[in-house]
């Protein structure tokens, strides 16, 4: 995990907000994983100074983003604007959860 | 053989009933060592398809194992297993280590155990203990694919040819759930609890379990003779001939009880001259549900609701309580099922509610004194069961009512409660019957007036001994002082079950007192309408009741009150076990003749 400085090619943020009770557990985080693998775009999620690959389970758990936390998705690729609005919709969405 | 290793006996903690006898089987203690070895850029490419196709049998050998769980309808416990194959799927953790493989030109066994320590050490440094946890999960993954690459079999239990007993440190959740179609005795190990996954998946299974032993897989080899006493929790090694006699005796006796008892385990329970008493079970996690009918219990008389609080990071939601309790009440149908309201102190709540801990936790914040102070979480409950009620005969029950306020002040939360499902639209049963736990002596004394207000009232001992007597049950320099046939004891027993009746209600006991045959034929006389004990002593009840004249009780239970001291008390009773009521209390062992009072009733002997 490293800060990411170098801006790509199409890519975009979106700053989104843990909303789920439980946060990004493990199965939330295999959920966001199986989502963002559906797209061809390099997608990686930034916690302050940590950074994630939104196709790792174990780099999402390892985010420790609880409920409160911001996150931004950052993507790039061709994808890359389809690929950020379906992952902040799902986490938004509280993973599908109850609460 | 060493000497020092003949006729050991571990101490542990019983997990799962039962006496079992054979070879020891010992998981392995440690992990695969891997070696390192420097390959070339060329053998890279072969190296990683090494990787993947262990990558592959691992995954496979997951779904099979999961896939003959589903068909055993084996249920939550072995969630984890979606967890691990989850993990093992992750294409960025194997990318890693392809990367590995090629950038340091070494062996994928090297390159994995690489990757995965790293991730162990970044699962460790966090702050989540429940993320902090998953670290081993990680572990296990790593291992899984290791043994698949090395061709080293993981010793499993599907490999076992004989019966054994299994030895391990502890037992993963996939491990447990093979244990359902293997030729596993018994299993015993160094850490775990009564309460921990392993030890909850033995008793539904009902294989021997002894758990926490410590150090038993240094002090055990392979091929040992162990016996395993799953109701004493000992585990002894390498046993002489005199100690295989005595616990074969043991086991003769167990094994011919439980016999013995099949005859007794359908209802109805019926004293000897006819008066019905119903006998239902206590319970406190919901897997418990296959008791009831194997013991043949008249529904469900407590239903303890603590362990969906316990360990655990978050409180269960609405939901968790809702689809806990349907269960219940479908498994229990068309009997009722008792539900308790949480009977916790602050100090036992999960780490969400951080409160100061107290000096004095039996008499602090708890149950439903906690429950007043905190009604959005007592609410949440109470619309659980409210939901549930509408699927099955559910009934309720508030702990630790001392005074009328209490019970009118819950009352009025559960009104609301149901007023919001009403105007959600959510279906319950409005008539939903209410009852108090008499647990506290002052609710005891003022049985007339709380009987008013409430459907029916169950007689929780534990609670009600310790403080009429002012006796720590924990305590040992005081244990003895815990007497259940206590002149004051029996006096407010009987003042409680005359207020019910007198107020035309139904009296129940749920205490430690209420499944020991010893006591049967007091409550009986007292005119209690329900015992509800654990499970397992339903039968033996039963047997004991059936013998009974529930006619000569009351007048017995006249005299007693009479008596001075729990001694005599005590003593005037065992004669009656020993003359008169011989042929109830008699069971046939094998050879050896018991007694039921002496076999069960060790309680009372303090």
């Amino acid at each position: 995990m490293r800060l990411g400085l170098k801006t790509h090619f199409n890519e975009v943020e979106r700053t989104v907000q843990i909303c789920n009770r439980l946060g990004m557990h493990a199965r939330a985080a295999g959920k966001l994983r199986n989502l963002a693998a559906q797209f061809q775009s390099t997608i990686k999620l930034v916690k302050g100074r940590m950074e994630a690959d939104a196709k790792s389970i174990l780099g999402l758990m390892a985010l420790e983003a609880s409920r409160g936390t911001e996150l931004i998705v950052r993507a790039w690729g061709d994808d890359s604007e389809q690929a950020a609005e379906a992952l902040c919709q799902l986490i938004q969405d509280r993973f599908g959860e109850d609460e | 053989m060493s000497e020092n290793r003949r006729n050991l006996k571990l101490k542990g903690l019983a997990a799962s009933e039962g006496i079992v006898a054979g070879r020891a089987y010992v998981m392995s203690k440690v992990r695969l060592s891997v070696p390192q070895r420097k390959i070339s850029p060329e053998q890279a490419p072969q190296e990683i398809s090494r990787l993947k196709q262990a990558e592959s049998e691992a995954v496979s050998e997951l779904e099979q194992i999961k896939k003959e769980l589903e068909a055993r309808s084996a249920r939550e416990p072995f969630f984890i297993i979606d967890a691990h194959l989850l993990l093992m799927q992750d294409e960025a953790l194997w990318r890693e280590v392809e990367l590995a493989i090629e950038e340091e030109l070494v062996n994928a066994e090297w390159a994995i155990r690489k990757v995965i320590d790293k991730w162990k050490k970044v699962f460790a440094s966090l702050t989540d203990p429940y993320l902090r946890e998953r670290g081993q999960d990680v572990d296990i993954v790593g291992e899984r694919i290791l043994a698949k690459l090395t061709g080293r079999q993981e010793k499993d239990f599907s490999q076992l040819q004989e019966p054994a007993v299994v030895i391990a440190a502890d037992l993963r959740p996939d491990q447990t759930a093979q244990m359902l179609f293997s030729k596993v005795l018994g299993f015993a190990t160094d850490i775990g609890s009564r309460t921990s996954h392993t030890a909850i998946v033995a008793r539904s299974l009902e294989i021997p379990a002894v758990v926490g032993l410590e150090r038993i897989t240094e002090q055990v080899e392979d091929g040992d003779l162990v016996i395993l006493d799953g109701i004493a929790g000992v585990v002894i090694i390498n046993p002489d001939d005199s100690l295989c006699a005595e616990y074969q005796a043991k086991k003769a006796g167990f094994d011919a009880l439980n016999k013995l008892l099949e005859e007794f385990a359908a209802p109805p329970s019926v004293s000897r001259d006819g008066k019905r008493l119903k006998l239902s079970a206590n319970l406190e996690i919901i897997d418990e549900i296959s008791f009831l009918k194997k013991y043949g219990a008249e529904g469900v008389g407590l239903y303890r609701t603590e362990y969906l609080y316990l360990d655990r990071n978050a409180l269960p939601t609405e939901d968790e309580h809702f689809e806990n309790y349907k269960k219940l009440a479908e498994a229990a149908a068309p009997e009722e099922a008792v539900i308790r309201t949480f009977d916790l102190g602050g100090d036992k709540f999960a780490s969400e509610l951080k409160l100061a801990p107290e000096m004095n936790p039996a008499l602090g914040l708890r149950a439903i004194r906690f429950g007043l102070r905190r009604p959005e979480l007592f609410k949440s409950q109470l619309r659980g069961i409210l939901k549930a009620s509408a699927f099955g005969k559910i009934q309720l029950i508030f702990p630790m009512i001392s005074g009328l306020e209490e019970l009118l002040q819950a009352r009025r939360i559960l009104k609301q409660a149901m007023e919001e499902l009403d105007r959600a639209g959510v279906k319950f049963d409005p008539q939903i019957q209410v009852g108090i736990m008499i647990e506290v002596p002052s609710a005891a004394l003022i049985a007339d007036r709380l009987a008013q207000e409430v459907d029916f009232f169950s007689i929780g001992t534990n609670d009600l001994i310790q403080y009429v007597l002012a006796i720590d049950r924990i305590n040992e320099y005081v244990s003895y002082l815990y007497q259940p046939l206590h002149p004051a004891v029996l006096w407010l027993l009987k003042r409680a079950v005359d207020a019910g009746h007198a107020a035309g209600i139904r009296v129940a006991m749920c205490g430690e007192m209420a499944g020991d045959p010893f006591f049967l034929p007091v409550l009986l006389g007292m005119g209690f309408d329900q015992l509800s004990m654990h499970a397992r002593m339903i039968p033996m009840m039963r047997k004991v009741l059936k013998g009974l004249n529930a006619a000569d009780m009351a007048p017995m239970v006249d005299e007693l009150l009479k008596f001075q001291t729990a001694e005599e008390i005590k003593r005037f009773l065992e004669e009656r076990v020993a003359k008169e009521w011989r042929d109830a209390y008699h069971l046939e062992l094998g050879k050896m003749k018991v007694a039921a009072g002496s076999f069960i009733c060790r309680k009372t002997d303090s």
